[in-house]
């Protein structure tokens, strides 16, 4: 890579709703990947104006995985798909940073921002069954992005095509490129999918829930394909999941979203061991556990996620949070960093500490939220 | 250099723009929205009425008042006229129904009401003779259109009203395109709904037919039912209805096929109801309205097929007028006098348009499958 | 491949027999005595018992039926029945020719314009060019094909010049809309060689719009009004010119609705993963539209395609009467006017088996697109 750092002095990002992010990045050449930056991401519906991506900001570094986390609808995908620039027709264009590299990808003329798709960011989808052309054969759709962005000769790209499917593990390589999608099983085209984004050797890969829609046995070989292809080709990825078991298992840093914003976001191992954020602890609580009785009911978080065409003033868990006081139905928390490392969240009255303890034995006495959420007087945490 | 570097390159600042918009989607849904608001709303009304106004006046100023004009001219006039009109009441009518008034689809069903009143009414019209020349020997022929004269749209080459020719032009075009849509959808839902509840051999056998017949190119197979019949409205009628026969046979069989299967009728089935009652009373009032909102726009298919027919001059006769053969008739005087021949056309032209859109818009409701689409 | 081949040929033979029993019983559905109405009513008896023997109304209606049969799969169509008494076989063998030609060039017209335009309205929906086409596309399949031959006759060759001027302006409004364009959408490409190609793909582009549009205005090709030569009298391009407008005449409305179908499923396509896949790999947006979303796109069209041949067999005669051409189309128009039921008989038979076939390709050509139907058919 040449010298890259021509940054240009970005304008701060409009601040919306009083509620800056406390998030301030250094200007000069940070070790960082990838920097998002207050990413907005709003589409246009016959409701009005959708705010799947609501004031989104986080750091990747060279190599590391970010695990993000939460319900479906809340935004990880569309923020994903506006880190690439995928998003449908309907959406506004996305305001905020997107800095790949000392890069800002944001202010970048179309043509070059695709020279960085294939090359330097690709993307596993969900889907296998869909994201696969279904009339093109597996070989031209694993060659083209090499041809186009590398210039291989036609042979050159099919030997390093058979190379790829070699490594992503799948047999008869040389077979495979002549067949189409449909001839091959979802386990073996996720493993096509994954070969196609490392095709242009990639340094960061993002993988939107890439095991959702395979076979349980066929998801951890998803799982430690990818971790293991990520170590060999020292690439940073992106893991997108609803799965907490699998954000413990593969990645370095965690930020969970709540409709359309980060909530918490620390190191793995961090929040899993000070988790502070309510809906955190509530996505936690509802995993199966194999040491608890099984006669213990897991907790299901009640409640829908707010209307994100006119998303609350204050804290958008607040309805369906059993800590909720007063103060969380009319002031919007900012995310905040807490003591240790990088752990930030975005709540009032954090778990686990003294104030969070304190409403939760307020809300229990009352026997319901500030919201009005009916609490058990079940005594936990 | 096949690919360059992209770190190599050189900063540019604007965004690009181009292919911005791959993907899909439609745009209305942003002006829409807007339009909502109260401040568009009164900026639409400020802006459509004058509009409508002045393109109003200026198709009144183009066909009654400039009557001395050059022929290219006044048309233009009339042409701008009626393209600022429907911007302007495009307008108003947003402002006053909301932002998703359709105002193509009003008028259309507009000219439609319009034509079929006309059509129904033309005994009690005062129209000058449009169809026995014995009586309009001493009309000019060949007046030129003048609306406010007794030929408001001029007379043909032996005098005969070209209004009132094209009104009751239309009387058959609606009475044989309805008619024929009429009985050969009740034909051919009926085969339909019984081929696809039963299946098996009544099935293949209603298939196998729908097939032949759908072996023929529709015009083709209504030349040889017209050759063996004798041209006449009711002949006419027939021969276009059997021909829509097969698609609706299709298309009735298909939606059957879609709620056979489902709970109601099967539990209509396990509760001991015969078939007849099943057919009538469960899969019928289901099937009913893909088949009529379809029938719409058959209507328009067959009001073209019989002008095509008078045209070749194997459908309706003169002296009855029809759209058709009132076009096939001015063809030879055809490079002196084109507005025979685009009159009728243009009345032809924006039934079939209106049906079209009335039909478009019928299905998108109505149709199960036309709305997965 | 093979087997599916076969299997739909013997579906087809029923459908064929069906066919051929219809245009038969054609004879029998006349009202009244053929022998009649072919001759009128003022013959000798000895002239109707002629007719009524050369129909073979005499026999039993098997042994007519399979004699009639025989003859025709030998291609012996009988003669015609009113003067001048001609082989049947012949007369259609001269006119079927120029009715394949004129529905050949109007598919490949409307196939051509219909792909390009509806490339172009996916290609940004929602925007001007899509709606405007798209209106236009609706209002053009209202239009009766004899009223489009009539406009067309009425402006191309009435009102030449003003054709002629238009096509003039028009090449040089789109030229300057290609220049204006240009000087935007060349910052899409990397600067250097790359965008000095892009910058002259368009430079001659726009030239070869003026030119082309410069060139039709000096000499504006004598389209005839009537008649036609055909390609084995002048060779190819006197042919060519004489059917263009009777195919462009058939081509305006299935252009408008092989663009308004393929545009809308072009629009789908564009919703798939496997697009956004492609987006996710960095393929410019044209790159993407033809070599990823078209084929996906295009059964419909193909499905559609099969239907418009009948119309275009079906519009050939209101084409050839509107031209004056020998085809099929007023081959059956004049024998309809002289009551030759063995000639309309014939006509009918031959186009029918001949729309069968080609239907037959089409569905066939279904699985060359895709993948999924080669091997072992549903």
């Amino acid at each position: 890579m040449s010298d890259s750092s021509t940054l240009r002095p970005t304008e701060s990002a409009p601040q919306e709703d009083g509620a800056p992010d406390a998030h301030v990045a250094p200007q000069q050449a940070s070790p960082a990947l990838l920097e998002v930056r207050d990413l907005h991401t709003h589409f246009k519906t016959p409701r009005g104006i959708l705010r799947a991506v609501d004031g989104v900001s986080f750091t990747l570094e060279q190599g590391a995985t970010l695990g993000i986390a939460g319900e479906s609808g809340s935004g990880k995908s569309a923020l994903v798909r506006s880190i690439m620039d995928l998003t449908a027709a309907n959406a506004i264009r996305p305001t905020g940073h997107v800095i790949f590299d000392g890069r800002d990808m944001t202010e970048m003329p179309r043509w070059e921002a695709r020279h960085f798709w294939g090359p330097q960011i690709a993307m596993v989808f969900q889907d296998p069954m869909t994201s696969l052309n279904p009339v093109k054969r597996v070989g031209a759709q694993l060659t083209e992005s090499m041809r186009h962005h590398l210039g291989l000769s036609r042979r050159d790209a099919r030997s390093r095509a058979i190379d790829l499917l070699h490594q992503v593990r799948i047999p008869e390589p040389k077979r495979r490129l002549d067949q189409y999608p449909h001839e091959l099983s979802g386990g073996m085209r996720q493993r096509v999918t994954i070969a196609i984004a490392l095709a242009c050797e990639p340094r960061l890969l993002i993988a939107d829930e890439p095991t959702t829609a395979l076979d349980v046995t066929v998801q951890k070989q998803i799982l430690e394909l990818l971790a293991s292809l990520q170590e060999a080709h020292h690439m940073a990825m992106i893991l997108i999941t609803h799965d907490l078991g699998v954000i413990a298992g593969y990645t370095d840093r965690t930020a969970v979203m709540y409709a359309g914003q980060v909530v918490e976001e620390a190191s793995t191992t961090t929040l899993f061991d000070e988790v502070r954020h309510p809906y955190t602890n509530a996505l936690l609580a509802s995993i199966p556990r194999v040491e608890e009785a099984s006669h213990v009911r897991l907790e299901a978080i009640s409640g829908r996620p707010p209307d994100m065409t006119a998303p609350p003033a204050a804290c958008r868990f607040a309805a369906r949070c059993r800590l909720a006081q007063d103060k969380c139905l009319t002031d919007a928390p900012t995310l905040v960093q807490d003591g240790s490392e990088g752990h930030r969240f975005r709540c009032f009255y954090p778990v686990g500490t003294g104030d969070g303890v304190n409403a939760l034995k307020k809300n229990l006495e009352r026997g319901s939220s500030a919201a009005g959420l009916p609490l058990k007087s079940k005594v936990t945490s | 250099m096949a690919v360059s570097e992209p770190t190599e390159t050189k900063p540019v600042v604007q965004p690009a723009t181009i292919g911005a918009d791959v993907a899909a989607g439609t745009a209305a849904g942003a002006s829409d929205i807007d339009a909502m608001l109260p401040r568009r709303r009164s900026r639409l009304l400020r802006f459509g009425v004058p509009t409508a106004v002045a393109g109003i006046a200026l198709v009144v100023l183009g066909a009654v008042v400039m009557t001395e004009g050059t022929t290219w001219v006044r048309l233009s006039m009339i042409g701008a006229g009626l393209l600022a009109a429907y911007i302007g009441i495009d307008r108003v009518a947003k402002a006053v129904f909301g932002a998703t008034f359709d105002t193509g689809l009003w008028m259309a069903a507009g000219w439609l009401a319009l034509i079929t009143l006309s059509a129904a009414f033309a005994d009690l019209l005062p129209l000058s003779e449009h169809e026995d020349v014995s009586k309009t020997l001493t009309v000019t022929p060949m007046l030129t259109p003048d609306l406010l004269s007794s030929h408001p749209l001029g007379t043909d080459s032996q005098g005969l009203d070209v209004l009132g020719g094209v009104i009751y032009g239309a009387r058959v075009s609606l009475v044989v395109g309805v008619g024929a849509t009429v009985l050969g959808m009740v034909l051919g839902a009926a085969i339909g709904l019984v081929a696809g509840y039963l299946r098996g051999i009544v099935d293949a056998a209603v298939g196998l037919v729908g097939d032949a017949m759908l072996a023929f190119p529709p015009l083709i197979l209504l030349l040889a039912m017209v050759a063996v019949l004798e041209p006449s409205i009711f002949n006419t009628t027939i021969a276009l209805a059997i021909l829509t026969v097969p698609t609706y046979i299709r298309l009735t069989r298909a939606n059957t096929l879609l709620f056979a299967q489902r709970e109601f009728v099967l539990a209509a089935k396990a509760l001991g109801a015969k078939n007849r009652r099943i057919i009538v009373r469960e899969l019928l009032p289901n099937v009913v309205l893909p088949v009529v909102s379809y029938g719409v726009i058959v209507v328009g298919a067959l009001v073209v097929a019989e002008a095509s027919l008078s045209f070749l001059g194997v459908g309706v006769q003169r002296p009855t007028p029809t759209w058709g053969n009132m076009i096939a008739a001015a063809q030879s005087r055809f490079e002196s006098d084109p507005h025979l021949v685009f009159i009728p056309g243009a009345c032809l032209f924006l039934t079939v348009y209106a049906l079209n859109r009335v039909g478009e818009s019928a299905r998108a409701v109505w149709d199960p499958r036309q709305r997965e689409l | 491949m093979l087997r599916s081949l076969g299997a739909r040929l013997l579906r087809l033979v029923p459908v064929l027999f069906l066919v051929s029993l219809g245009t038969f019983f054609l004879v029998d559905l006349v009202p009244g005595d053929p022998a009649v109405a072919i001759l009128g009513s003022n013959a000798t008896p000895e002239q109707y018992e002629a007719v009524r023997a050369e129909l073979g109304l005499n026999e039993s209606v098997v042994t007519r039926y399979f004699d009639w049969l025989g003859d025709t799969l030998r291609g012996d169509l009988g003669e015609s029945l009113t003067p001048p008494t001609q082989s049947v076989t012949d007369l259609i063998q001269s006119r079927l020719p120029v009715t394949i030609q004129i529905a050949t060039m109007a598919m490949l017209i409307s196939v051509t314009v219909s792909i390009v335009l509806a490339l172009a309205a996916a290609y940004r929906p929602g925007k001007v060019f899509d709606r405007v086409t798209s209106g236009t596309a609706f209002a053009a399949i209202a239009v009766p094909q004899f009223l489009t031959g009539l406009l067309l006759i009425f402006f191309v060759l009435f009102h030449t010049d003003l054709v002629r001027w238009f096509v003039l302006v028009a090449g040089i409004a789109g030229a300057v809309l290609i220049a204006v364009r240009a000087v935007g959408g060349v910052t899409d490409h990397p600067p250097g060689n790359e965008r000095v190609r892009a910058a002259a793909i368009r430079a001659v582009l726009a030239l070869a719009v003026v030119g082309f549009a410069v060139l039709l205005f000096a000499r504006f090709p004598e389209f005839p009004r009537q008649g036609f030569t055909r390609i084995s009298e002048d060779g190819l391009w006197p042919s060519l010119r004489d059917a263009f407008l009777p195919a462009l005449t058939l081509a305006v409305a299935e252009i408008a609705i092989f663009m308004r179908l393929l545009r809308n499923d072009l629009i789908t396509t564009l919703q798939e993963d496997y697009i956004l896949s492609a987006r996710a790999k960095g393929m410019p947006p044209w790159r993407i539209l033809v070599r990823d979303a078209l084929r996906p796109s295009s059964f419909s069209l193909i499905t559609v395609a099969g239907v418009a041949l009948g119309r275009l067999m079906g519009g050939t005669v209101i084409v050839e009467t509107i031209f004056n051409l020998p085809g099929m189309g007023t081959l059956i128009v004049n024998a309809i006017g002289a009551q030759d039921v063995r000639v309309i008989q014939s006509s009918v038979l031959v186009i029918a088996v001949f729309y069968v076939l080609v239907n037959l390709l089409v569905d066939l050509s279904y699985s060359q697109l895709d993948p999924r139907l080669r091997r072992g058919r549903v």
